[in-house]
Order: structure tokens, then sequence, then C-alpha cells
């Protein structure tokens, strides 16, 4: 395998490539730096659960549960392996990826071989699944005392009627306990080939040496064909479920989320991309900081630290969620429904653009002082189909019609949702 | 290559300079450190970092302050405020991009003009804070003192830890307390502020590509013809002398049930490493004892870890159970640090601890807010001060070294908020 250089305007190259077997590469060599990380990554989050090919469904919580067996074999748990290397390693999975990591600062070579084996050699059986099945009972049961956490899904629930993004990542203690052995081993064998994965390496390491020690790796392996799929999704509907829902947890503070489903979804990775920035940069340009919005809800004590505003989206689901904590739920969301509507109807400051290019340029730069940073942009613009740094161009190409326009079709009011967390009545 | 270590220096008006010079980072940061008793006062202190970030004298409001920001590459304020023993840290700073990187624009000096601007010149009417701005931060810091309990793993701990040393500063908010908070008015606010800026001793920590002439300018600005006291030297670690274990339990609405065990280390194994390593073998991997007996063997727990915290002479261990189970897991922790004490630690365990230990410091060079962090703790604490020195105390902790420690801890206090199946 080769590796051609990418051009990185924020510092030096990075080199990509693909190996025979599918897998993709990214090194981007910083040197001088002490520690190396790498990041290895399959494109199957929570989001992918049927597949068409065979018909049989994958089940709420598949991925994440995935990601928990496969740091144990037959001789036992693969982190204390990492340990005797000097490396620590860990995974995290999310609507669209899973990503299993290693950091180590004394054998950068023997942990990124480690990661390739591990996450390629799966060892299932019921036994170790009927264990595991407690273990993430238990952290269930730890994201169902996080308030925000349960805001945050309860809102999802309430925007999308069908599409899998409304599931909690870790699945459900019932859907957990469906699964077994064989289920883990179909999955894996759909979702986790060469073709749907990329490892990304950030540090003092030759791109060179990490392209050789990839291709030892895939050509001992050998590489199956990946099995015929297809990634369905139900039709969902435009708009959202239910326009508001309430939720009472032992907390001293309630919250206030309100969500606004994508209704515009799709297109080419590039389109998607700048959909993406020209949404997240109205919504910054509506309720950040610098925002007289901002500054007037904080005055008015109806927000604090707590309080912001984001936009996420990929090719088959979207969302913006602004909110925090308050103690007067009912006149914040008066409010922010008020800037909302304005905007939709294009009563919106965009005298902040030109300071947006300079703020994410900055931000860009002291994040690409973290090998953990710009490994995970390399991995997230690759599953997304862009170059990276790809951001740095658009931005520049961001008008203020377009950023209209974007919100104009954005704000639908059919698409949004609220919901409001009170602490428990005595 | 050796590491690049922090330099201290004498800034002007007792100013203690901490500079690390370094290209290795287009990150730089400016903090102001000031170190104030943890005394009835706290809570005016803790409001003046909020306060002072909601304006400055040319940038009066949030609105333009957060505009001057983006202006200036997203330069990120810092404003905490945290306790470390009987001492309140107060930090007011900026994190910016080294000139360099955005075609030399004179960034840092900006930045640093912006901070000094924060600390010395608020937006104030008559030599007086805006009264409506104090009101809000003051409503503000109530809230966020009632908001505390609502992260139920933190509540756990912190219940625990003020069990554990009651009647000490580590026992303390930083933020003080509720009942403080709801009485602070302007003039309370402002001798806080004026204290802040021109007498409690203070540490100008400077990390990234910057020039000499940078520094004297930062710290010209910081100083602003003040004449500070010197830092404090470090405190000694608590003691108690009742053996009783002192149990709490509170019952909540949870999906989980949290539990906290405080051991109090012996005092005289305390300098040193040791401390660390005790903690990582028992606790603080996936490779430790508890997580492989209370998660791996028994699937009590989806965390189940220790920390040592050698400041106050604590070993803390915190798990999130399914309710109804934390007898068995107090149990297993007993079982655990029982064993450990009787019969040692495994060579391939110790080292494996020291490894990780080691990395860790390692990588922390790579993050200059870490260097910052490492480098304060250790002024404060009187611990290592410097990488080279940390990993010599590392390497020199034996087997003997960690099985005294397992065999002085005593189990102080147990705190369990018992979650709804139970």
């Amino acid at each position: 395998m080769k590796l051609q250089p990418v051009a990185n305007p924020l510092d030096a190259a990075v080199f990509a490539g693909r190996a025979a077997s599918g897998l993709s590469v990214l090194v981007h060599p910083i040197p001088g730096r002490r520690s190396v990380f790498a990041a290895f990554g399959t494109n199957f989050g929570s989001i992918d659960r049927v597949s068409g090919a065979n018909g049989e469904p994958v089940p709420e919580g598949l991925a994440h549960f995935l990601e928990h067996k496969l740091f144990e074999d037959a001789a036992g748990d693969v982190t204390d392996r990492f340990a005797a290397l000097g490396a620590s390693t860990n995974a995290m999975t999310g609507f669209c990826g899973t990503t299993y990591i290693a950091s180590t600062v004394e054998q950068p070579e023997a942990s990124v071989d480690l990661l390739l084996d591990f996450v390629q050699d799966p060892y299932f059986t019921d036994e170790l699944v009927a264990k595991e099945q407690g273990i993430i009972a238990q952290e269930i049961g730890m994201y169902d005392d996080d308030p925000d956490w349960r805001v945050f899904f309860e809102l999802l629930t309430s925007l999308y009627a069908k599409h899998p993004v409304r599931d909690n990542i870790a699945g459900s203690v019932a859907s957990i306990a469906e699964i077994d052995a064989a289920t883990l081993r179909r999955c894996y064998d759909l979702f986790y080939h060469p073709s749907n994965m990329a490892l990304v390496v950030s540090g003092d390491v030759q791109p060179e040496r990490i392209a050789a020690l990839v291709d030892a790796d895939q050509s001992a392996r050998g590489t199956d064909a990946l099995p015929a799929h297809e990634r369905l999704l139900e039709d969902e509907p435009r708009a959202r479920v239910r326009e508001r829902s309430e939720l009472r947890l032992p907390v001293a503070r309630p919250r206030l989320l309100l969500g606004v489903k994508e209704t515009v979804l799709g297109g080419s990775p590039q389109e998607l991309g700048r959909r993406r920035l020209a949404t997240q940069v109205a919504i910054d340009l509506l309720f950040g900081r610098s925002t007289d919005t901002y500054r007037a809800l904080y005055e008015d004590g109806l927000i604090d630290e707590s309080f912001s505003a984001s936009y996420s989206s990929e090719h088959s689901f979207g969302f913006s969620m602004i909110g925090g904590e308050t103690d007067e739920p009912e006149r914040l969301e008066a409010r922010v429904r008020e800037v909302l509507e304005r905007a939709r109807t294009g009563d919106f400051d965009t005298d902040g653009l030109k300071r947006t290019r300079a703020r994410l340029t900055g931000g860009l730069l002291r994040a690409s002082d973290s090998a953990e940073s710009v490994s995970y942009g390399l991995l997230s613009a690759h599953f997304r189909g862009v170059a990276p740094f790809s951001a740095l161009d658009w931005i520049q190409q961001l008008s203020a019609d377009e950023l209209r326009a974007r919100l104009a079709e954005h704000l639908d009011p059919e698409a949004l949702s609220v919901c409001v967390l009170r602490p428990e009545e005595p | 290559m050796p590491p690049e270590e922090f330099q201290t220096l004498a800034g002007p008006g007792g100013l203690e300079i901490q500079l690390l010079p370094t290209r290795a980072f287009k990150t730089v940061i400016l903090a102001l450190v000031v170190e104030a008793p943890l005394d009835e006062q706290r809570s005016a202190r803790a409001l003046v970092p909020d306060l002072l970030s909601r304006g400055t004298a040319s940038f009066p409001d949030l609105a333009s302050l957060g505009a001057r920001c983006e202006e200036l590459f997203d330069t990120e304020l810092l404003a905490t405020c945290s306790a470390a023993g009987g001492r309140q840290l107060l930090k007011l700073g900026v994190e910016t991009v080294a000139d360099r990187w955005v075609g030399d624009v004179p960034l840092v000096a900006q930045a640093a003009e912006l901070l000094a601007e924060l600390v010395h010149a608020p937006p104030l009417v008559d030599g007086r804070f805006v009264p409506e701005h104090v009101e809000q931060e003051r409503v503000n810091l109530v809230r966020a003192l009632r908001g505390l309990d609502d992260d139920k793993g933190s509540y756990a701990v912190r219940s625990l830890l003020a069990t554990m040393h009651a009647d000490t500063p580590w026992a303390h908010h930083a933020w003080g307390t509720l009942e403080a908070a709801q009485q602070l008015d302007e003039v309370s606010v402002r001798d806080a502020w004026t204290g802040l800026r021109t007498a409690f001793p203070a540490r100008l920590f400077i990390a990234g590509d910057v020039s000499e002439a940078q520094v004297a300018d930062v710290a010209e600005r910081l100083a602003a013809g003040a004449t500070r006291e010197a830092p404090s030297a470090p405190e000694p670690v608590p003691q108690r002398t009742s053996s009783e274990v002192q149990r709490q339990r509170e019952d909540q609405d949870l999906a989980q049930s949290k539990l906290a065990m405080g051991w109090r280390l012996p005092s005289e194994l305390l300098p040193g490493a040791a401390a660390g390593m005790f903690a990582e073998i028992f606790g603080g991997s996936a490779s430790s004892r508890l997580f492989k007996r209370v998660r791996e063997q028994e699937s009590l727990a989806y965390g189940c870890g220790s920390v040592a915290l050698p400041d106050s002479g604590t070993l803390l261990v915190q798990a999130g159970l399914e309710p109804g189970t934390a007898e068995r897991v107090e149990q297993l922790v007993g079982e655990e640090r029982e064993r450990l004490a009787r019969d040692g630690v495994r060579d391939a365990e110790l080292e494996l601890a020291r490894t990780a230990l080691r990395r860790r410091l390692l990588a922390s060079q790579d993050r200059p807010g870490e260097r910052l962090h490492f480098r304060l703790r250790g002024l404060l604490t009187g611990r290592a001060t410097t990488i080279d020195a940390a990993l010599e105390q590392l390497a020199a902790v034996t087997a003997s070294d960690v099985t005294e420690l397992a065999r002085g801890c005593a189990l102080d206090s147990v705190f369990l908020l018992e979650g709804r199946a139970s």
C-alpha cells in the first residue's frame, strides 16, 4: 500500500491510502510528540439496525454490545495485553460508528498491531455474552440516572417516530437480553469487513512503517467477500412525533431542551457537509455567546453556563438542540421560539459571519494540538466521504443569503419539539 | 530528548511567573491563578471569575466580549474556582493560538490585553460593579450550588468526603455554602475582587510559543502595580484518631445505587508515588483487582474503581451498582484490600501499574493544560513539580511500599446513595 499526502492547511500533510483488503489508512505524523494515538473505526453504529439481504434485524444495542465483547477473547481481557505494552485502550459507540482506540508512548507499532488484532479476531460464546448482559445493564442504569442524557433521548423520541436514532445507543435491558453469540457473529461479519473500516494513527510515526504494518496484518488474514447486505430504514415522517413531553427526576434544577428535526436529508457527502456547516454556523449566530439573544437571556436570568445550541446531522437524520438548566422553562421556551420564528422568516443578523471564520480557524488550530482530536476528525471525514479539513474551504464560501435560506428550510414549525425536565414532587 | 520544563521567575509586585516556553504547541495559555484561604468569604470570591467574565471596560457585556474572543481566533476565557486543601484557587486566563500560526497577527499580545482588562478593568459604574450583574451572578451561584446534587456519583463522593474530613478544609466546597451565597452583596463581592487582583498570592502560568518580551508584557499588565503576598507552603495531611467506621445512607428514586468508600492512608507513607501505585493496582484501571473482581467476575457494576487523594490522605473507592448489591460490593472491596495486605503485590502487577502511570505522565507532556495542572498541583502540595522528578519517584516504588499502604490503610467512611429497586 502506498500512502499519498493529503494537503493539511493547518499543518504538515496527512497521509492516506487503502490496503488490498479494502481497509483505509490515514497517518498524521507529529514529529517530537511523546504519545501515539490510534483509532480503528467501523462504519457501524446504533442506527444500523436493519440489514436487508437476509431479512434478519439487528437488535437494539447490538453495535454497543459488540464493542464490549471484542475486548475479550479465549485468552482473556485484551486490556491486560495493552497494559503490558505500556498502552491504554478504550472504545465508544455512536449513532453512526464504533471506534476502538489505543494510546501509548513506548511501543507504538506493537500497540497498533494489537489494536488491529483484537478488533479483527472476535471471540463470542454464550457464556461471555450472558456475563456482559449484566455489565451493560449497569451501564444503562448509569445513563438512566443522568438527567441531561435522559432529556436528550426523550426529545429524540419526540422528534423521531421510526428512525433508530430515537433509541438508546446501549439498547434497553430487554433488547440486550435477546442478544446471543450467533447474533453477534452475524452482525460482526456484516459490518466489520475491512472495506467498512478505517485506521488512523497520529503521533511521531513514519507513514511507510504504519503502511507496512497494516499490509502485513491484512495479508496474513486473507479477506472474505463482504456478505451481501443493505442498510434499510423505514420511512420517517417529515414532522415530529409530538410537540412536547415532560420528565420528572430527582434533580434540583429543571431543564429545557428544544429540538428541531432536520427535514432536508441526503445528497452528496459534500452537499451534506456544507449543509451541516451552514446550519451549525447559523444556529451559532442565533444563540452563541456573542449574540444579543444570549446576552438578553442571560441577563434575564433564563439561562446560565449550561445553555447550549448545537446542530448534528448525518445522511439519514439530523437535529438542532437548544437549551440547558433553567428555573423558568416556559419563559425560556417562549423566548427561544420567538428567535427561531423570526429567523425562519429572515429576521436574522449575519454580522458575525466574518468573525465565525476566524473562530473556526482558531478552534481547529488549537484542536490540532491534540492527536486525539485530529484522529477523530480524520476518521469522521473519512466515513462521511469528504476530504479532511473541508470545513476551512466551505466556511470561506458561506454567504449570509445561504444561511438565511438554510434556516428558512430547517426551522419548520412542524418539526419542532420541546422536552421539560422537572424535579420530582416532594 | 529531555522534557521541556516550567521555569519559576520572579515577576513584578510579588507575582510568581511559571513559564513553559515551547514551540511544541500551537496553543498558548496565559493564566493567573490566585490563592486565597478557604474561609467564610469564599462564596464572595467564588462569584468573581464569573462576574469578571461578563465583560470589560472595553467590551462591557457578554455579547461584545464574546465577539472579541471570536475575532481573536476563538480565544477561550478560562474562569474557574476550585479548592486544594485549605486553599481556594481562582483561575482567570485565556487560551489562544501562537502568533506564527495566524499569519503573525499579534494574537498573544491582544489576548494578554484582554486578560488584563478582564482581571483589572471590569465595567464599573461609579467605582462599583453593575448591581444587576452582581445579583444575576449571585442567583447563578445559588442555583449552581443547588445543582451540584444532580450528578449523583459526584454527590455520593462529596457527601463521603464531607463526613470523612469533617471539621477540616477538605470537607468544604470551593464555592462556599448556600447560606453564604444567598447573602452576598455588591460590597462583599467588590472586596473579594480587590483582594484577588491586588493582595492574595498569585502565580502567572505561561505555556506555549511566546517571546521574552511577551512574557514581560503580560506580567506587567497582570501585576498592575500591586504588591502580593508570597504563595503559602504545602499543608499537612488531616488526621483522625477514631477507628469507628462512619456510615451514611440516603435513598433516592434512581436506577442505580452509588457507593463511595473512604479509606485513610497512613501519612508516613504518602510522600512519593506509592499511594498512586496502590490505587492503580487496587482499582485504577481495567487491569486492576476491583475491576476484575467486581465487574468482570461478578458483573455487579459497570465501573468500580479507586483513586488516591494523597493531599488529604484518602483512598477513594466508588462504584455504580444495581440497587440491593452494595453490601456484597463492599464485602468484595474489603476482601481485595485484605488480600493485597496479606499476600502482597505480584511483580508483574507492580510493573504493569508502573508502566501505566509512566505512560500517563509522559503523555501529559503533549497537552499544555495538563502540564499547567501538574505543575500547579506540585507547587501546592510539595509533590514533584517536574516530569523527571515524578518519573524518579515512580521508579523508586517497591512491592513492599504498596503492601505497607494496603496494610496501613483503614476504612473511615461509607456513603451509600441507594436506588429504587431496594
